[in-house]
């Protein structure tokens, strides 16, 4: 599969008062032409650092990104200049966010926000664009697309408003969407509805996906590779077969030992929620050596002094710990 | 009150807001030192100095009537703040049992209340000033009186605002739990929490009172001359911009020195004191 | 809204104290103060009296000046074109200085430029606006003399003449009126460019002018607008003030003279007539602040 876009060694700090914030350290992964890749971790591992760094949207006095190659297409994208990057995002990278109400800005229309990437990037005419994004309105099964192009985001209920937000980043085409956690916001029933819907604009498209999530039920359903994060660093990349059916990291498992189980009471046993216990280390004091060695239930003694390598355990398969 | 002491150590470590302090202690000492501390009597008219430039005699230099302008702008300092405190205290003791109890008990006299506090705030402060001395006369008292009453529309806003979101919180309801009556509720356990916006905005009325005075005294309505208020001062200066501008220099940066103080402060204070009690 | 303007009108009219007395000073005989009083109806009840004055205005007859015996509501008019054409200068000079200073120092926060403007505007509310309006007088009409310090011709006579006496008046008022909107239009702009929609807006690879003139500014006419409300509040106030300074022939100083000269009613005329405008002012202003934000439209 043709590599769409690589992230090599990308490293994102904060420089804050209270200290160096290695939000993202040394972090690789690469998506491939219309491949959907999952990335999970719990809050604070640097998902969504990572995701803003692609589109170098860091906000820059705390932020920089310090180090590492973004390849797109084979260009890394670190060294373009601001004008070529702009017309990158939206347009061949488009990014939607977890909650479509402060996302969305609140004093134009829904038509405007959508057309108005139409404008900028092809140089459409603004009634020509308002058509377009009634059409794509449409795609994104909205049921009156037509009034919905001249309402404001106040008046769309939550469902609505993601969808809406889909439509926005898709209306150029891009060839890679990068999706933080966009269910996470919106109730259960609805949370399936917004996912059938990438998926499917997904594979009309041949568009790449990079999800991002701590839902591990959401992954599964839809990504083919999955990356797991911790701390700010990658700690495990399997296909999606591979990383549920047979874990290697202590933390994946962890991960899915506490996803609650449908049907664990009609085989007669109550099996309690196994949690990884403690809680996730604080973004400026990372615990020495492996991050995760506080809180492995299979912890050695040079876990604690050595950071682990990625080692590769087999075909796509990759596992930081001193385990593998 | 924890709070207060700790944003007082905060403070110190806070520079500008430490220089904004240090110019209003400043302002304060002086002003109440005028009278011990200036070199001559502000009033004594001596005619054969008329209108001389600042010099070791006269550090300002001297007005038409041959009086040390150094003596009159230090206490100007004091009729300054002797306004200033004044009208800020009066507004006090008005706008925060207004506001206060207002916030507090709500419906009709909230209403009524608010509504006068709207009808004073519909006019530009200025021009309310001007009116009521207009109609009382020029003197200290008047203008008090004028200040308070520009002041206590917007102290009764910034309590009543507290009380309002204070009064949905926990530890209100916990005091009516307990026993205490309404009246002590928001006496003891309301109030003292509103203490630090008020404290900000009173540090700007004050700054806003010694531009007011001094507009006002300039205008001939606000401390009748002689008294050496700043704005009297930069009144007799007028006619003699091109042989005294001394006259004019001094007296304005004095204003200007003193209120920037205040504003300094008052800002540090604002930021020093409102998110970390939130937190 | 018409509540708060009944409010206003009792209040001017609680204010003043005994006219007569003043009018006619201390020595006055009893039988000259029974004269007066009954030609100026004020030996009938405070509520009769504040009746027949307020019918009165509403058929635009404001009355006598009891100085000059003109009409007050001539003076009054024959004086609005020239605070007019102040308040309006002053609040270009401070929307042309704030908006942008304040938009500046948002984008490029805690940069030079930020400390920049900070600085201008803590100075711009601690000076007085007469002191700064004296100082630019020495500066530039007396030593420099670049520009007349006395006198005035109407702008709507003679424009750009006009305009020489109207510009340090203008830039006295304007400049300290500024640093309040400057201030403001930073803070708003702070807050909204905290807000996730402007990332969007980045992610959409917009470019930066477009995010912050489109989508930032949109946003922020709500409380800019608000700002303007109360600026033109401080402008007809500072109005007063500076027209005095400049000697110019406007409301402010009739307010003023006539403040000196006892004109009891030409007093209560010029300030009823302030305050209405200011009242008018506030009214367009909240009617804007409805047609900006659509979630107040709808919501």
């Amino acid at each position: 599969m043709e590599i769409l876009l690589e992230v090599k060694n990308l490293s994102t700090h904060f420089f804050t008062r209270a200290g160096r914030v290695k939000a993202v350290d040394d972090v690789s992964l690469s998506i491939g032409i219309a491949e959907t890749v999952g990335v999970v971790g719990e809050s604070g591992c640097g998902k969504s650092v990572t995701a803003l760094s692609i589109l170098r949207l860091i906000p820059s006095p705390p932020g920089k990104i310090v180090g590492g190659e973004i390849l797109f297409e084979g260009e890394n994208t670190l060294e373009l200049p601001e004008k070529v990057m702009n017309q990158i995002r939206g347009n061949h990278i488009s990014m939607i966010f977890q909650e479509p109400m402060t996302y969305l800005n609140p004093a134009f229309t829904i038509g405007d926000q959508i057309a108005e990437s139409l404008i900028v990037h092809q140089g459409m005419k603004r009634n020509k664009a308002l058509g377009r994004a009634i059409e794509i309105l449409r795609e994104v099964e909205i049921p009156t697309p037509e009034k919905c192009v001249y309402e404001y985001p106040h008046q769309l209920s939550g469902g609505m408003r993601q969808r809406a937000m889909i439509a926005m980043a898709l209306v150029c085409h891009p060839k890679l969407l990068i999706a933080d956690e966009p269910t996470t916001a919106l109730d259960v029933t609805i949370q399936s509805q917004i996912l059938n819907i990438l998926d499917k604009l997904k594979v009309e498209r041949g568009m790449a996906l990079l999800l991002i999530t701590h839902n591990m039920g959401v992954v599964a359903e839809i990504a083919r590779r999955v990356i797991v994060m911790y701390a700010g660093k990658v700690v495990e990349s399997a296909s999606r077969e591979d990383l549920f059916l047979r874990p290697s990291h202590p933390y994946t498992r962890g991960l899915l030992r506490s996803i609650p189980r449908l049907g664990s009471k009609s085989q007669g046993r109550y099996q309690p929620l196994q949690e990884i216990p403690g809680m996730v280390p604080s973004p400026f004091q990372f615990p020495s050596g492996c991050a995760f060695h506080p809180r492995c239930l299979e912890a050695m003694d040079i876990c604690k002094k050595e950071v682990p390598k990625l080692h590769t355990i087999g075909p796509g398969w990759e596992c930081r710990c001193h385990l593998a | 009150m924890d709070s207060l002491r700790d944003a007082f150590r905060r403070l110190m470590l806070h520079r500008m807001t430490f220089f904004g302090f240090i110019i209003v202690v400043a302002n304060v000492l002086l002003a109440i030192a005028a009278p011990f501390v200036s070199p001559n009597d502000p009033l004594e008219i001596n005619l054969q100095n008329k209108v001389l430039p600042p010099s070791s005699g006269h550090y300002f230099g001297t007005d038409e009537y041959g009086r040390d302008i150094f003596s009159r702008v230090l206490h100007g300092a004091s009729i300054s703040l002797q306004i200033s405190a004044t009208s800020v205290i009066l507004s006090l003791l008005i706008g925060i049992p207004l506001g206060g109890l207002s916030g507090f008990y709500g419906g009709f006299i909230d209403l009524i209340f608010m509504r006068m506090v709207d009808a004073i705030m519909s006019f530009p402060a200025i021009l309310l000033a001007i009116g009521i001395m207009a109609a009382l006369g020029p003197n200290k008292a008047n203008l008090t009186i004028a200040l308070g009453v520009v002041f206590i529309p917007r102290i009764a806003r910034v309590i009543r605002g507290s009380v309002l979101s204070l009064k949905e919180k926990d530890f209100v309801e916990a005091s009516r739990a307990i026993g205490n009556s309404e009246y002590r509720t928001f006496y003891r356990h309301v109030l003292p929490n509103c203490l630090s916006p008020i404290i900000v905005q009173s540090t700007m009325l004050f700054a806003y009172a010694t531009l007011a005075e001094a507009a006002l005294s300039f205008l001939g309505l606000g401390t009748p001359p002689p008294a050496p208020s700043w704005g009297n001062i930069l009144s007799d200066g007028r006619n003699f911009m091109s042989d005294g501008p001394w006259m004019t220099i001094f007296p304005g940066l004095a204003i200007a020195l003193a209120v920037f103080g205040y504003n300094l402060f008052g800002d540090g204070l604002r930021d020093l004191l409102d998110p970390r009690l939130k937190e | 809204m018409i509540l708060v303007s009944m409010a206003v009108f009792i209040i001017i009219r609680l204010v003043p104290g005994d006219p007569v007395l003043t009018l006619l000073g201390p020595n006055a005989e009893p039988g000259m103060i029974e004269e007066l009083r009954n030609e100026l109806g004020l030996n009938r009840p405070v509520s009769t009296q504040y009746l027949l004055w307020f019918f009165k205005v509403i058929q635009g007859d404001l009355g006598k000046s009891i100085v000059s015996g003109r009409g007050i509501l001539e003076s009054i008019l024959e004086r609005i074109p020239i605070t007019f054409s102040l308040v309006f200068f002053a609040f270009l000079v401070a929307v042309v200085v704030g908006l942008p200073s304040g938009t500046a120092a948002a984008v490029h926060q805690n940069t030079k430029i930020d400390y920049l403007c900070m600085t201008f505007y803590l100075l711009g509310v601690s000076i007085p606006s007469f002191w700064l309006g004296l100082l630019l007088l020495l500066t530039f009409s007396v030593h420099l003399q670049w520009f007349p310090s006395i006198g005035f011709v109407s702008i709507f006579k003679d424009f750009y003449r006009g305009l020489q006496y109207l510009l340090l008046p203008a830039l006295s008022l304007g400049l300290i009126e500024s640093a309040i909107v400057g201030r403001m239009t930073r803070s708003s702009m702070l807050e909204i460019l905290r807000q996730e929609y402007i990332t969007t807006a980045k992610a959409k690879g917009l470019p930066a002018r477009r995010v912050i003139w489109r989508h930032a500014l949109k946003n922020a006419f709500g409380p800019i607008l608000t700002v303007i409300g109360l600026e033109v509040g401080f402008l007809l106030g500072g109005a007063v003030v500076t027209e005095t300074v400049f000697s110019l022939p406007g409301i402010g100083r009739l307010v003023v003279f006539s403040i000196y000269n006892r004109d009891y009613p030409m007093v209560q005329g010029c300030i009823l007539f302030i305050s209405l405008v200011y009242l008018t002012v506030s009214l367009i202003v909240d009617l804007l602040y409805g047609f900006f934000d659509p979630r107040i439209k709808y919501g």
